[in-house]
C-alpha cells in the first residue's frame, strides 16, 4: 500500500491545527490572575501550534510529492485490531491472563508466515501459553503486579 | 574534591549489582535485535523500576543504555545488520572482518572500544558534574526557563529532518504536558472530566506506547520470515594487548568526539559514530582498508557511541535537561521517584547523583565481563523469529503501561498513542522532540509563569540578567547555525530538501 506523503502531511497538519484550535477555545474557560493564569501558557502554545501546523502544511504544497510505502497492510490491521480486542477482552472479562493468552495465540498464528495447519495452531497455542506463563512469573509473582 | 567523597563500597549492595547485571544483560539483548534500540529497551523496562529504590532503578536504565550501544554491534558484526542506528558505521568494517573468519576479534575490537569509550564518558561526567552544577545552582526561574528552551531549540535545530514538523512535535509535547491539574491554581485543564486524566496524560504509558507500538508495527510489516542465523563458531571475544594498542589512538579520539557530541542536546550517538569514523579514516595511514575490515573503523564508531552515553547524562544530571529521547525516558524514572533532575538534586542529594555516576562506571566494567564471556551466547538469541519477538515486545509495552497505576485506561492511552505514532513517524515528525517537550513541559511552564509573576508580566526579566543574556546568546547561536546549515544544504543539493 502506498500513501501520498504530501496528502498525509497536509491531513496531519490540519489535524494538529484543529487540535490547537480546540485547546485554544478550551482556555477561555480558565480564570485569569494578573493575566498569567492557568490558560496563559496553553494559549501561547496552541496559537503557535496553529501557526506552525499551517506553515508545515502550506510548505508541503510546494514540494514534489513522494510516496510512503506501507507493505503488508493486513498485518498493520492485525496488530491494531489485536490491541483493540485485547483491551476490550481485558475490560469486559476482567481476566488479564486469559485475554493475553487468547490474543497472543491469535497474533502468533496469523503472523507466523508458515501456511495454516494444525501443527502451526498447536505451535501458536504452546508459544502463547509459554509467554503468558513467563509474564505470570516475572510480573505477577516476581514484581507483584496486580492484574 | 567532592566526587571522591562518595563511599564506593555503598554501591555494592545486592540490589544495585542485580540492577546493573540485569540492565547489561537486557541492554545487550535489546541492542542486538535489529529494529529495537536503547530507547525502546529503556521504555520497556521502566515498569520494573517502580518497586526499586532510586539508585538501582536509574542504574538499571543507564546500564541498559550503555550495554545496548555495544549490543548493536553484535548483529552488525555477525549478521551485517546493525542492531541500533549508532552501529551502522560498525557494520562497514565489523562485518567484513567477521566474513574473513574473525568475528571474535571484531567483537573484541567492538567490546574493548565500547568499554573504553564508556569509561571515558563516565570519567568526564564525574569531573564536570560538580563545576557545572555550581554554576547551575545560581540559576533561578528565568534561567531555568531559558536553559530548558535551549535544550528544546538544540534538539529541534540539530537533530531534526524537517524543522516545522519538529517545532509542531515540540508544541504538541508541551501542550499535552499542560493537561491535568494546574500546580498554581489547582484548576483541572483539558481533562474532559475523565478522572484518570486528573494528573495529566500518564507519561510512562505515553512513552512505552510511543516507542514500542510503532516498532511492533514496523516489525509486523517487515520480513517476518527473518530468522537471523549466524555462524556461531569463532565468536569467542578476544583481543590481545598488542592489537588493542594499535587502535588506542582511534579509541581515545572516538571517546573525546563521542563525549562532546553526547553533551550537546539533540545530536546523538549516530552522528558521533560517523564523525569519529570519518576522522579515523582521514588520519589513517591506510584509508583504503576502511570498509574492508579495518580495526580502526570498528574502534572509532564503537568508542564514540558508548562515550556519548556518559556525555548525554551530563546535561540531565547537572541541568535537568535530557539531551535525547533515551535520556528523556531515563529522566522519567527520576520523576516516577518524585525527583525532578537538576542542580538542586546534586546539592541536596549528592550521594544519589555520585552513586549513579560511579554505578555507571561499574556498569561499564560489568559490560566488559558480560560481553567478554557471554557474547557468543547472545549471538545465538538472534535466532528468535521476528513474529515471536514482536508479540513479546507488544505485550511487554502494554504491561508496562498498565503497571504504573494499575489502570486499564493507561493501556488504552499507550496503544492509541502508539498507533498514531506509527503513522506520524512516517511523516518525519520527531519523537525525541515530542518526548523531551512533554517531560520538560511542567518545568518550562512553572518557571515561565513564576518569572512573569516576579516581573509583573514583563518579558524584560529574560533580557536583563547576566546568565539569561549568556543563555540567550547560546540560543541565538544554535538558531543561526541551524539556519546557516540548512541554507547551505539547500544550496548544495537540488534534491527535495525540507526547510
Amino acid at each position: 500500500m502506498k500513501l501520498s506523503y504530501k496528502l498525509a502531511t497536509i491531513s496531519a497538519s490540519v489535524f494538529f491545527a484543529l487540535l490547537g484550535v480546540l485547546f485554544l477555545l478550551s482556555t477561555r474557560e480558565f480564570p485569569s490572575t494578573f493575566g498569567i493564569g492557568p490558560g496563559y501558557f496553553p494559549r501561547i502554545l496552541s496559537s503557535l501550534l496553529i501557526v506552525f501546523s499551517v506553515v508545515s502544511g502550506a510548505g508541503e504544497l510546494f514540494r514534489k510529492d513522494e510516496f510512503i510505502d506501507l507493505p503488508k497492510p493486513a498485518n498493520i490491521v492485525l496488530v491494531i485490531s489485536s490491541g483493540v480486542i485485547f483491551i476490550a477482552l481485558w475490560h469486559f472479562l476482567d481476566r488479564f491472563y486469559l485475554s493475553s493468552f487468547l490474543v497472543v495465540s491469535i497474533m502468533l498464528f496469523f503472523l507466523d508466515p508458515q501456511p495454516p495447519s494444525l501443527k502451526k495452531a498447536g505451535k501458536s497455542i504452546a508459544t502463547g501459553a509459554l509467554i503468558v506463563v513467563l509474564v505470570y512469573f516475572l510480573f505477577g509473582k516476581l514484581l507483584n503486579f496486580r492484574f | 574534591m567532592e566526587i571522591f567523597s562518595f563511599d564506593i563500597i555503598t554501591l555494592f549492595t545486592w540490589q544495585n549489582m542485580l540492577a546493573i547485571i540485569m540492565g547489561v544483560l537486557f541492554g545487550i539483548c535489546i541492542g542486538m535485535m535489529p529494529g529495537l534500540g536503547p530507547t525502546v529497551g529503556v521504555a520497556l523496562i521502566l515498569p520494573v523500576t517502580y518497586t526499586m529504590g532510586t539508585v538501582p532503578a536509574i542504574l538499571l536504565l543507564v546500564a541498559l543504555y550503555q550495554a545496548a550501544e555495544y549490543g548493536g554491534s553484535i548483529s552488525a558484526i555477525t549478521l551485517g545488520i546493525p542492531g541500533t542506528a549508532s552501529a551502522v558505521a560498525t557494520t562497514l568494517d565489523g562485518h567484513p572482518m567477521s566474513k574473513m573468519g574473525f568475528p571474535g576479534r571484531a567483537l573484541g575490537y567492538s567490546l574493548y572500544s565500547s568499554v573504553f569509550g564508556g569509561i571515558f564518558g563516565g570519567i568526564v561526567l564525574l569531573l564536570l558534574i560538580a563545576p557545572l552544577t555550581k554554576i547551575a545552582i545560581k540559576f533561578s526561574d528565568p534561567e531555568i526557563f531559558l536553559i530548558a528552551l535551549l535544550g528544546l531549540v538544540s534538539v529541534v535545530g540539530l537533530g531534526s529532518k524537517d524543522i516545522p514538523k519538529s517545532v509542531v512535535s515540540v508544541l504538541l509535547g508541551l501542550l499535552l504536558s499542560t493537561m491535568g491539574m494546574d500546580v498554581f491554581t489547582g484548576i483541572s485543564r483539558f481533562t474532559m472530566d475523565i478522572p484518570s486524566l486528573s494528573d495529566g496524560i500518564p507519561f510512562v504509558a505515553l512513552i512505552t506506547g510511543l516507542f514500542a507500538v510503532p516498532e511492533v508495527i514496523n516489525l509486523a510489516i517487515g520480513n517476518l520470515d527473518a530468522v537471523y542465523v549466524s555462524d556461531t563458531r569463532n565468536l569467542k571475544v578476544s583481543l590481545a594487548w598488542n592489537e588493542f594498542k594499535e587502535i588506542l589512538r582511534t579509541v581515545l579520539k572516538g571517546s573525546v568526539i563521542g563525549t562532546i557530541i553526547g553533551i550537546i542536546p539533540g545530536v546523538g550517538p549516530s552522528a558521533a559514530t560517523w564523525i569519529s569514523y570519518a576522522e579515523a579514516k582521514r588520519v589513517s595511514r591506510e584509508p583504503e582498508r576502511f570498509g574492508k575490515g579495518a580495526p580502526d573503523g570498528i574502534a572509532a564508531s564503537e568508542s564514540a557511541n558508548n562515550a556519548c552515553v556518559g556525555g548525554a547524562l551530563l546535561p540531565l544530571l547537572s541541568l535537568g535537561i535530557p539531551g535525547s529521547g533515551t535520556i528523556a525516558v531515563i529522566s522519567s524514572a527520576f520523576i516516577i521517584k518524585g525527583i525532578q533532575p537538576g542542580p538542586q538534586v546534586f546539592q541536596t542529594q549528592s550521594d544519589l547523583i555520585l552513586g549513579i555516576i560511579w554505578g555507571f562506571l561499574l556498569a561499564t566494567i560489568v559490560l566488559w565481563i558480560v560481553g567478554k564471556y557471554m557474547t557468543a551466547f547472545f549471538a545465538r538469541l538472534l535466532t528468535i523469529p521476528n513474529y515471536v519477538l514482536l508479540v513479546i515486545v507488544f505485550f511487554a509495552a502494554m504491561i508496562g503501561a498498565y503497571g504504573t497505576r494499575y489502570n486499564l485506561f493507561d493501556v488504552g492511552v499507550a496503544f492509541t498513542v502508539g498507533c498514531i505514532g506509527f503513522f506520524v513517524s512516517r511523516l518525519d515528525y520527531s519523537f525525541p522532540c515530542f518526548v523531551m517537550a512533554f517531560i520538560l513541559g511542567k518545568l518550562i511552564e512553572t518557571s515561565l509563569r513564576r518569572s512573569l509573576m516576579l516581573s509583573r508580566g514583563s518579558y524584560a526579566i529574560f533580557f536583563t540578567r547576566g546568565y539569561c543574556i549568556a543563555i540567550l546568546c547560546i540560543i541565538l547561536l544554535v538558531v543561526s547555525l541551524t539556519i546557516y546549515s540548512r541554507v547551505k544544504k539547500r544550496r548544495n543539493a537540488g534534491e527535495r530538501t525540507p526547510i
